[in-house]
Formats: structure tokens, C-alpha cells, sequence
């Protein structure tokens, strides 16, 4: 029977009279073999086509056939460019970094590894889960360079949210040259307009990169997903598809299933609960979590890294710049004093129909908005005001019950706007005045040049009250060209946005100055030319506040990075100045020390930290309470924060929609039945204890329950909180049904993710060094650029047939290359690079210094729209590529050039063997350069690696080629066909050697999954059983659930053993002569 | 490497018996005819555990060969998992993949334990 192994990728075979070169074969389900070939004869150059075994005579072409030929090059240049072509070509077996470092890039051993781990893996399946800022786009394009490299990446999908696509794209092309399609709605139009409508795009495209709402949102195009297989898929910020359930997810699944190597990441991987993390552990491996509550470190090692900041110090260089912390507070202005004392009182009630206590939240909330700016503040009342009106105003239900109490509240809260407009009014804002004494102080002007600077605030009202006062301070003619506002507000179009945000990051732009909401403080890239932030006022979430300081401080920022943080001091709002103080305190040692600022709070969510805070202090928490030394485990976070008690002032529902409304909902009516009359302030701090401890429920009000450890003592409760008996769990259960559905929740702890996933950094803490990392190829030539200079030269004298030759020049001391393209290569590559990496003039420029390219992508990046117009010269370019087909093509098959080596003995001969070793997948499992002696006719010699072959002979020097043929014609030719019988003999010995090294790896694999298979299918069990234990008997429906959960474990199980059997070799090894070294 | 399965020890143990002389002899001819085959398998399907049978075969051969020199109770064990490492489907078929013989290491490995030669183990 026909065998993959037959047709290894890189062997020539001959088809229908032309000769092709094996891409790859798959085996087929109907039988025989898919053969995968790139034409290289004349007629058929540049044409891909697919032959099956069964229906087209391939005949490999056999190396005993090969004839021996003379090269008449200068200095043996023809077989030199050749043998270095192989060389390159030559898929590496090994986990090391083989060409990734070489890419435009600081070499950091932390950067390196996530791709040397997920190449030691039989599978290259990782989550690359590092911290914030540590350069997670670098560590993606040095796997995809490997995978490519080693021949596993011929199609790669990259999914991203759509404001990160442009940036993805262009920063993978100016690191790696690596040309990823953009299909955003602009690129699916272009594509329809050239490819057939009924032709599947992902089958026209090799590499593209596209947004997981077009595919999510794109019936179609789904469809077209489905069809098709892909080598690599990249899904980046993940968590983005980790909500079970979701579209999302679901389609982040389908591709999980869809590819070979499968890299993730995100810098926020899980929730704080193990559910989240295993449900991504499990889509890069479904034989990885048995149980998605308990499962442990060594469960999931091999499937993620995670590093922060503090992990890679020492090693970043000057990639990562210490940063310079400053605290700013200016004293409130009388005026202001005076309207926060107002909004300090402002006690306003709900305004539900059914339920009117005392909203607490929004008291904090208008404060809140006050210390952003009078401006936020007002517009903030003005829409309660609105609100309120509304309410009042009598609709179909008839006038509102407690329309007197509300009519009041408007009162007050007209009184209350009267004071914030005065303070609006006043010209001299305290923070304001200070905000332009600083960014004096940091020689911000406005004028080209001056210091560029980015203000953070989470109003769009504040950002507006910048926008308009700050030109007038320091004088701004033109403030369209130098002042941008990035808001997620519909004043701007996506398109727009990223224009804003490139011009930012330009060094020619005007543009000095950037008003960005919270919309822009996540993966966007502003520390290019930008080394000064400043929080104009302070998100309640440490989240938040990283990723803020994250745009500035992040990997790559070439300057001191300052941080500035603006505070009113006032005597009105003490307690959330403490909460600012403490949360600036707390950003800056979770950075340094604790890494993942997420588990400080266990909450994972911007949102939900800010609602905890406000929750909190309205409860007259104090800040070191809440924002404890030690981070709170996650089930105190959760037992703090119950889900769905989100304050929403206008939520009329029947639900309970804040903790206020919560406890006044569960407060005993009065005894008559009526709603009891307004309640007054209830004791928050009892019910969050409540919350906190259970047991602490019936404390009574004024005292806290301590449960933190290190907490402080506990605290005097606001005045005047009459105590309201509070149940002891909120919110209330729904009530149970008789025979429940839900299965019961298992007993027993649930595993503690925080304390896995440290093991886990503890374990990885040290990278191995970049020595140990990476590996150096054997070359013949000095540098790439001497490489391709001898290449461009060589085609320029023999043009491969048919084609114009190339048009280039060097520059020999830049080391720069500029290479017009010849029309093949537009017609059938160029439109499979990202338009904007096509030059338009025809001429490609190269440039192989990595700091050279490092400095133009950068200046280029930020100067000349964007892309950079040189590009890394290096064989992963494809116009390089493209040269080195040509090169590999230079002598066929069957052909071996013979070389004239003074220095080797008279009638001594070496022949250089090449072997190839491919599984079923299509992936090199062993590959083998070295060289036979034959002294006369005596080929008994052990075989010499080709790096001690080359450096014995001098191949990478300057050779002599005296232009006469050898005088041994002959007898070599007659040698051939022994060498090549020995040379199997060689690898037959050399492949037994890695097949065991294989064997372990693949047994201790599958034990690994049969002890899963075991453990998950006991989950099931156990499940099972305690419903019985609970309910007598399994209900109809969980009992399917359940069977079908077990099948899908089944399934897993076998698709695992399907692929390890596809790791086997088969067939016999590729083995071929490429040279011969002669002593005369 | 794990402890054997309670059907693995069942299965052992009804294998546990007297040897003969003659059983001897076309015991240990038996274990070197498996690990042959096992080798000959492996060109067709290159993931099986030769490297195991291998050992396994060395060592069992080992233990044979001085059989009749150790003490009587100890010798139906040995015999044991000679015939449990030549039987082909016992509890986990040797051919089944490259973790075919991990149920014949066990088997050994206790064994091993048991008369007092844990320095034989398999690590696997």
C-alpha cells in the first residue's frame, strides 16, 4: 500500500512527465495517498498541484540513480548557494530556537521560551499567559518563525478582537516579515472581488488574520471555517472567548479542534475561578483537567506559561525601564469644598415604584464624579434629575407612590447642582491648575517637539472640560492638530481612533497631547514616543489602574516611564481619598511584587472591583480593610461581592439591583404588612459582615467582622445607623423545586487555582539561559547578507530559465539590499502579503542588521504611516524565499556536483549525505547531515557530521575551483550506488536512536491520558452518585447529560490516540546524495 | 511505574504454577520467541514497547536460567510473569501501543519485590 513516508515533504517526483517537489501528503480515507506538489520543471513552475497515488503513477526519484556533474562556478559558488539552500531548508527535530532570535528583536531568554516549550511538546499547543507589557506579539511571532522553520505553519490563522488586528499584523510583519492577510470587512470585500463567490476564501488564503466578530457574526464565512484545516492557530486575548456558552467560545472551540499547533494568550486567563482556566486548558488539550474543579499543577503544566514584570528583571535589559512614581495633591477650592459637603449630604431615595430606601451607592457615585471634574458631577445629577422627573411624571400606573419624598429629593438635588455649577464656574479648579503646573513641569507646550503627554479620566465630561481649557492655558492655536480625545464615545470611528493612536505614537506627528477614557487602556500602544501619564482622576478598580500605567510602561518603552496621579485634597470626602491613596500604594507593590494585580482583590474584573470598593466605603469600610496587605483569597472576594448586585439607580425590575435595595428588600415589613416607610440607612457594615462571615450576622451594628487576617481592628460604623436584623445569607436562594434539575454542587473544597498557578510560576521561575535555548545552524556564508549577494549574483549570471532577470543592488557597508521584484513573484505572492508591506515602486528593501531593522521599524512604525519600508532580510522574507526556490532547484534531483579539495588525501572522497525522516503528520522526525569517506573503494568508515566535514575542507571559506572536472569522474560515479547503500545502512542505525528517544515521550504521553481517562470517567461516577446519595435516584436527564459527558471523554480518548499513532514514521527514510568532496 | 491492576494480578495468579524441567526449557525459549516477535511487529507499527520487552526478556531470562537455585515458594512467581509477559492478550494487549507492556512490567516488578530482588525493578 501507498504510505505517506513515500513522498516526504522536499523529495522531487515525477508526474504526468513533469517534475515536482513534495509540499506535503496526506493519507486519504478512501486509500492511497494525497500527494501536495510545487511544480519546478519549465512548464509547470510556480503552479501548485495535488496528485493521488491511486490514480497517477508518482515515481520518486532514486537517489542510486544520481549522476555526478561538474561545477565550473567561481570558487564552487553554484554548490555552495546550493548546499547552504539544503542546509537552511533542513527541518530542525529538535525544541530549540532555530531562527525566531534572528528575527528584528532584543533577544531576551523570557521571550524565548514559551516557544521552546511548546516545541518540546508532541504537540505545540500554549497559552502564553504573561504579564501585561512583557511582549507577548514577540513570543507568538517566535513560535510561528519555528513552526515555519520546521515546516508545521504552512496555514496560520490568527483570531483577534478587531482594535488589535492592524497592530498584530503589522508588528508580526516588521519583527518576522511573517504576511498575514487582514480579512476585516474591508479585506472580505477585496477577497470577493478576485476569488470565484463559491471558492472557500481560507482554502485562497494560507495566512490571514481576522477578527472573531467578522467570523462570529459571518454565517458564511463560518461555514467556510468549518471546511478547513488549518497547521497553526493563534487566538489572541483570549478571555475573550473563555465564557462558557458563548459565541464566542463556541467558535474558539471549533477552531481548537480544527488545527495542528494552537497558541493562546492573554495576560488575564481566568476569572479567578478553575472552571475558566480549565475550560482554556481543555481547549488546547481536551485529555488535560479530569475535573474542572480539582485538578493540579502537574494536570496543566505543559500547556501555559505565565511570567510578570518582576520574573524578568535582569533579563529585559533596557526593554523594561524602572518606573518614576509622583503623587500630586492640590487643596479643593472653597467653592468646592462646598459643593462636595452638598453631594457628602445628598440622601436620595430609590426610585422604584415599590421599593424607595435610601440609595447609599449613588451618593458615592456623584461623588465619585465630582473628584473627577464639576463638569463629570453635573452631568451625573443632571441625569438623576431627569430621571427623577420622569418618575414623578404620572404614566399609565397612576401618580407615583411616594411622589412627596421624591419631589423632595429633586429639591435637594437642584440645590445641590446650584453649588457643583458654582464650583463648574470657577476658574481656579484646584486639580486643573495643578494638572497645568505639571505638565508644565514636564515640558509639555503643545509646540512640535515638547514633551508628548497621555491624561487618563474615566468621564467623557472631564475629557470634554480638558479638551476646551487646556489650549487656552498654554496658548494652543491649532489644538485639532495637537490634542486628541480617545473615548469610546461615537465622536470617533474605529478607523479613526487607530489613526488618532498611530499619529500619537508618531515622532513627526503634532499630535503631543492624548484625553483618553478607559476605552484606551487596554492593548493599546501609546509608549513609543510618550513617557508621561497622568491620572487626571482615579478608576476605583487596581486592574484598571495596571493597565492604565500599562499603555507607557510596557516592554519596549525606551525612556524613564512617570506615572502621575492627580488628587484633590478636600476635608468633605475623606474616605475616598483614602481609598485613592491606598489604591496608588497598592498599584505600584502589586507591579513590583506580586504580579498578577487581578488576585489581589480575587475579582478578575474591572467592573466588579469598582462595585466592591463603592460598595464598601458606602458601607464605611475604611480603605485599608478593603484593599488589604494580603490579597483576599477568592471565595472572601466572593462572599464580599455577591453576582447581580450591581448598582443601578434606575433599574426598576423586580430583582434586587444593589446591596441597599438587596437588604431593604429583605427587610421584615412592618408588622401591619404595609412596606415598611422609609427604612432609614440600614447597617451595611453589619450586612457585609453578614456577607463576609455568616456566623458574624447578629453582631451587633458598630463593630466589623475582622475576618481578613491582618486586618485592622474593627471600626466604629457610620452615625445614626439604626440596626436591621439581617438574614443570614444574601441574597436569598431561589426557591427549591421538588425534584431539582440542577445537579447538587459537589462536597469538599473546591481547589485553589492561585495557589496552582504559583506552584506553577515557582516551577518556571528560571528560564533556562539563551545558550541552552538556542541553537546555531550550520552556514557557508558570513552573513545572511554575504549569502544572498553571492545568490543574487549566481541567478543574475544563470537565470533560471524563462524568467527577466532580477534587478538588485547592495550597499556592501549598510548591508542592505534592494531587490526589484520579478513578475512571477507579483503575480502569484504578492497578493498574499499584506498590502501595505508591498512597496510601490516594485523594489524591495532589505536590511539584515537586526538593531538597523529594530531602529527603522521603529522610526518607520511611527514616521511613514505605519509600515516599515525596509524589512528584515532574512530567509523568512518572502521574496528571499522565493530566491531560495530557485536555488534549491539549481541542480535537480538527480545531480550531484563533485568539488576539488586540495587539502583532502589523494584518492580520498567524500560523499554528503542528506537524510529525511517524515511522520504521517508531515513533521520532520529526523533529519541528518554527513559525510561518507571513500578511500578507493573502501566505504567501511563510521560517518562524519557535516559541520566537522565543512569545517575540515574549508567549505565556508574561499575555495580554489581550478574549473577542470575531477579526473576521478569514473570511479566516483561508479561509487555512488555503494554510498548510497551504506548511507541507508547509517540512517537505518541513527534512525533506531531517535525512534526510542520518540518511543518514551509518546508512552509516558499516552500513560498521562489513560491515567486522565481514568480519573475523569471516576468525576462522572462520583457525580452520579451523589445525586443518588441526595435525590434516590438520577433523573432522566442528567443521566443523558452525564452519558453524553462520558462519550464526549470517550471520543477525547480516542481522537488522542488516533493522533499519537499519526506520529509514527513510516516508510523509509529520505535519503539523498548532495555533493561530493575529492581529493585528487 | 504504576502497581498492577486487580485483573492483572488475577490473571497473574492463575498463570503462578510448578515448573518442570521441560516447562523450563520451553519457557525461556517462549520469552525470547516474544520479544522476537515484538521486534517484528514494530516495523509495522514503530510505537510498540520493544524497548521494554527487551528488558523484560533479559531479565526474566536471568531469573530462568538460575531458577532451579532459588527457594522453592519463590519459583511459581517467577514462572508467573515469565508466562504472563509471553501471553499476548492478557489483561492489556502487548501490541496495543507503546504502553502495551506496562501491565507485564508491573507484573514483573512486583514480583521482583516479592522475592526479595527489587534491585531487578523496571523503571519504564
Amino acid at each position: 500500500m501507498t504510505v505517506v513516508g513515500e513522498y516526504p515533504p522536499g523529495s522531487r517526483v515525477r508526474v504526468r512527465g513533469e517534475e515536482w517537489m513534495v509540499e506535503k501528503s496526506l493519507a486519504i480515507p478512501q486509500g492511497g495517498v494525497a500527494v501536495h506538489v510545487q511544480g519546478l520543471s519549465e512548464l509547470v513552475r510556480h503552479h501548485k498541484a495535488v496528485f493521488l497515488s491511486e490514480l497517477d503513477t508518482i515515481d520518486v526519484l532514486n537517489p542510486e540513480q544520481t549522476q555526478l556533474v561538474t561545477d565550473d562556478s567561481p570558487g564552487y559558488r553554484r554548490t555552495r548557494l546550493f548546499l547552504e539552500t539544503l542546509l537552511r531548508r533542513t527541518p530542525p527535530t529538535d525544541a530549540r530556537i532555530h531562527s525566531g532570535h534572528r528575527g528584528a528583536l532584543d533577544v531576551m531568554a523570557y521571550q524565548l521560551f514559551p516557544a521552546h516549550k511548546a516545541l518540546s511538546s508532541l504537540r505545540p499547543r500554549l497559552l502564553i499567559a504573561d504579564g501585561t507589557g512583557l511582549g507577548k506579539t514577540v513570543e507568538v511571532g517566535l513560535l510561528l518563525s519555528e513552526l515555519i522553520k520546521r515546516g508545521r505553519a504552512q496555514r496560520i490563522l490568527v483570531v483577534a478582537i478587531k482594535s488589535m488586528l492592524a497592530q498584530l499584523q503589522r508588528e508580526l510583519w516588521a519583527r518576522f516579515t511573517l504576511p498575514l492577510v487582514r480579512l476585516d470587512s474591508e479585506g472580505i470585500l477585496r477577497v470577493q472581488q478576485k476569488i470565484p463567490s463559491n471558492r472557500n476564501p481560507f482554502s485562497h488564503f494560507d495566512r490571514c488574520i481576522l477578527s472573531v466578530d467578522t467570523l462570529k457574526n459571518n454565517a458564511r464565512y463560518r461555514a467556510w471555517l468549518e471546511e478547513i484545516p488549518w497547521d497553526v492557530i493563534v487566538v489572541d486575548e483570549c478571555h475573550n472567548v473563555s465564557n462558557r456558552g458563548s459565541q464566542r467560545e463556541q467558535l474558539a472551540r471549533l477552531l481548537a479542534a480544527k488545527c495542528d499547533a494552537l497558541v493562546l494568550t492573554s495576560a488575564t486567563p481566568h476569572s479567578g475561578k478553575p472552571e475558566s482556566f480549565a475550560n482554556l486548558m481543555r481547549m488546547l488539550d481536551p485529555t488535560a483537567v479530569a475535573d474542572e474543579r480539582q485538578f493540579v499543577e502537574e494536570d496543566v503544566r505543559h500547556l501555559y506559561v505565565r511570567r510578570f514584570k518582576k520574573d524578568v528583571e535582569g533579563q529585559a535589559g533596557n526593554s523594561l525601564q524602572d518606573r518614576q512614581v509622583h503623587l500630586h495633591q492640590a487643596d479643593a477650592t472653597p467653592a468646592e469644598e462646598e459643593a462636595l459637603a452638598a453631594l457628602h449630604a445628598l440622601a436620595l431615595h430609590n426610585l422604584g415604584r415599590k421599593r424607595h430606601g435610601v440609595d447609599h451607592l449613588l451618593r458615592w457615585a456623584l461623588v465619585k464624579s465630582f473628584l473627577s471634574s464639576p463638569e463629570a458631577a453635573l452631568e451625573t445629577l443632571d441625569k438623576r434629575i431627569a430621571a427623577t422627573e420622569q418618575a414623578l411624571s404620572p404614566g399609565a400606573e397612576g401618580p407615583h407612590p411616594y411622589a412627596p419624598v421624591l419631589r423632595a429629593d429633586l429639591e435637594r438635588l437642584r440645590a445641590a447642582r446650584a453649588k457643583v455649577q458654582v464650583a463648574a464656574a470657577g476658574v481656579d479648579s484646584a486639580k486643573l491648575a495643578r494638572l497645568v503646573a505639571e505638565l508644565h513641569k514636564v515640558g509639555f507646550t503643545g509646540k512640535p517637539g515638547s514633551a508628548r503627554v497621555v491624561v487618563f479620566s474615566e468621564r467623557i465630561a472631564t475629557l470634554k472640560l480638558l479638551e476646551t481649557t487646556l489650549p487656552a492655558a498654554f496658548g494652543i492655536a491649532d489644538p485639532s492638530k495637537t490634542i486628541g480625545r480617545y473615548d469610546a464615545s461615537s465622536h470617533l470611528t474605529e478607523t479613526a481612533l487607530r489613526e488618532l493612536q498611530e499619529s500619537f505614537g508618531r515622532e513627526s506627528s503634532p499630535m503631543r497631547l492624548l484625553l483618553a477614557s478607559d476605552a484606551a487602556s487596554e492593548g493599546v500602544n501609546l509608549h513609543y514616543h510618550c513617557a508621561q501619564l497622568f491620572h487626571f482622576d482615579m478608576p476605583w478598580s487596581l486592574i484598571r489602574l495596571t493597565q492604565r500605567n500599562g499603555r507607557i510602561d510596557r516592554f519596549g518603552q525606551k525612556h524613564v516611564p512617570h506615572l502621575h496621579y492627580l488628587m484633590t485634597r478636600t476635608r468633605a470626602a475623606t474616605a475616598d481619598q483614602q481609598i485613592m491613596k491606598r489604591l496608588f500604594e497598592k498599584e505600584q507593590t502589586a507591579t513590583r511584587q506580586l504580579g498578577d494585580v487581578g488576585a489581589q482583590l480575587g475579582l478578575y474584573d474591572p467592573e466588579a472591583e469598582e462595585r466592591y470598593l463603592t460598595e464598601g466605603v458606602a458601607a464605611g469600610r475604611t480603605a485599608e480593610d478593603l484593599l488589604p496587605d494580603t490579597p483576599l483569597t477568592p471565595d472572601q472576594a466572593e462572599r464580599a461581592l455577591q453576582k447581580g448586585t450591581l448598582a443601578d439607580e434606575d433599574d426598576d425590575a423586580g430583582e434586587p439591583a444593589s446591596l441597599t435595595e438587596t437588604l431593604t428588600k429583605q427587610a421584615p415589613t412592618s408588622p401591619s404588612g404595609e412596606p415598611a416607610p422609609d427604612a432609614g440607612p440600614v447597617d451595611l457594615v453589619a450586612l457585609l459582615a453578614a456577607l463576609e462571615g455568616g456566623e458574624s450576622a447578629g453582631t451587633p451594628a458598630g463593630t466589623t467582622a475582622g475576618t481578613t487576617p491582618g486586618a485592622p481592628p474593627p471600626l466604629p460604623s457610620p452615625p445614626a445607623t439604626p440596626s436591621l436584623p439581617v438574614a443570614p445569607s444574601l441574597p436569598a436562594a431561589p426557591p427549591k423545586q421538588p425534584v431539582s434539575l440542577v445537579e447538587p454542587e459537589p462536597e469538599g473544597p473546591t481547589m485553589d487555582l492561585l495557589a496552582m498557578l504559583a506552584a506553577h510560576e515557582a516551577a518556571e521561575a528560571k528560564a533556562p539561559p539563551i545558550e541552552k535555548l538556542v541553537a546555531t545552524d550550520p552556514t557557508l556564508f558570513a552573513d545572511d547578507f554575504s549569502f544572498l549577494v553571492a545568490a543574487l549574483r549566481h541567478i543574475e549570471k544563470h537565470p533560471v530559465v524563462g524568467e527577466t532577470p532580477l534587478a538588485w543592488q547592495a550597499d556592501e557597508t549598510h548591508k542592505t539590499l534592494k531587490i526589484t521584484a520579478p513578475e512571477p513573484f507579483r503575480v502569484h505572492k504578492e497578493p498574499f502579503l499584506p498590502a501595505e508591506a508591498v512597496p510601490d515602486n516594485g523594489t524591495y528593501q532589505l536590511v539584515q542588521s537586526r538593531e538597523e531593522v529594530a531602529k527603522r521599524v521603529r522610526t518607520t512604525l511611527e514616521d511613514e504611516g505605519g509600515w516599515p519600508a525596509w524589512h528584515l532580510l532574512w530567509e523568512q522574507h518572502p521574496l528571499v524565499e522565493w530566491i531560495l526556490d530557485a536555488l534549491a532547484a539549481s541542480y535537480s534531483r538527480l545531480e550531484a556536483p563533485v568539488l576539488r579539495i586540495p587539502s583532502l588525501p589523494k584518492g580520498s572522497a567524500f560523499f554528503v549525505v542528506t537524510a529525511l525522516l517524515y511522520n504521517t503528520e508531515s513533521e520532520a522526525v529526523y533529519a541528518s547531515w554527513f559525510g561518507l569517506e571513500a578511500r578507493g573503494a573502501d566505504l567501511g568508515g563510521p560517518p562524519v557530521p557535516f559541520v566537522e566535514l565543512a569545517a575540515r575542507v574549508g567549505l565556508s571559506g574561499e575555495l580554489v575551483n581550478p574549473g577542470k572536472g575531477s579526473t576521478r569522474a569514473a570511479a566516483l560515479q561508479a561509487l555512488v550506488e555503494p554510498v548510497i547503500r551504506r548511507a541507508r545502512e547509517v540512517v537505518a542505525e541513527q534512525r533506531k536512536q531517535a525512534t526510542k528517544e520518540m518511543l518514551k515521550r509518546v508512552r509516558s504521553e499516552e500513560r498521562r491520558v489513560l491515567e486522565w481517562h481514568a480519573r475523569a470517567s471516576a468525576a462522572i461516577q462520583a457525580r452520579r452518585e451523589r445525586y443518588e446519595a441526595k435525590q434516590g435516584r438520577v433523573p432522566a436527564m442528567l443521566e443523558k447529560k452525564l452519558l453524553e459527558e462520558q462519550r464526549t471523554i470517550e471520543r477525547a480518548r480516542k481522537n488522542h490516540e488516533e493522533w499519537l499513532g499519526s506520529l509514527q514514521a513510516k516508510g523509509a527514510p529520505y535519503v539523498r546524495l548532495v555533493a561530493v568532496l575529492s581529493g585528487e | 511505574m504504576r502497581q498492577p491492576s486487580q485483573l492483572e494480578n488475577k490473571v497473574f495468579e492463575a498463570l503462578c504454577g510448578p515448573v518442570t524441567a521441560a516447562d523450563l526449557a520451553a519457557l525461556r525459549a517462549a520469552v525470547q520467541r516474544h520479544k522476537r516477535d515484538m521486534d517484528q511487529a514494530s516495523r509495522e507499527s514503530e510505537f510498540l514497547a520493544t524497548d521494554l520487552a527487551e528488558e523484560l526478556a533479559d531479565k526474566l531470562d536471568d531469573l530462568l536460567e538460575t531458577l532451579p537455585s532459588l527457594p522453592e515458594e519463590v519459583r511459581p512467581l517467577v514462572a508467573g510473569a515469565a508466562r504472563y509477559f509471553v501471553s499476548d492478550d492478557d489483561a492489556l494487549p502487548d501490541r496495543s501501543g507503546p504502553t502495551g507492556l506496562d501491565d507485564d512490567v508491573a507484573v514483573f516488578n512486583m514480583v521482583a519485590r516479592r522475592i526479595g530482588r527489587a534491585d531487578l525493578e523496571i523503571a519504564g
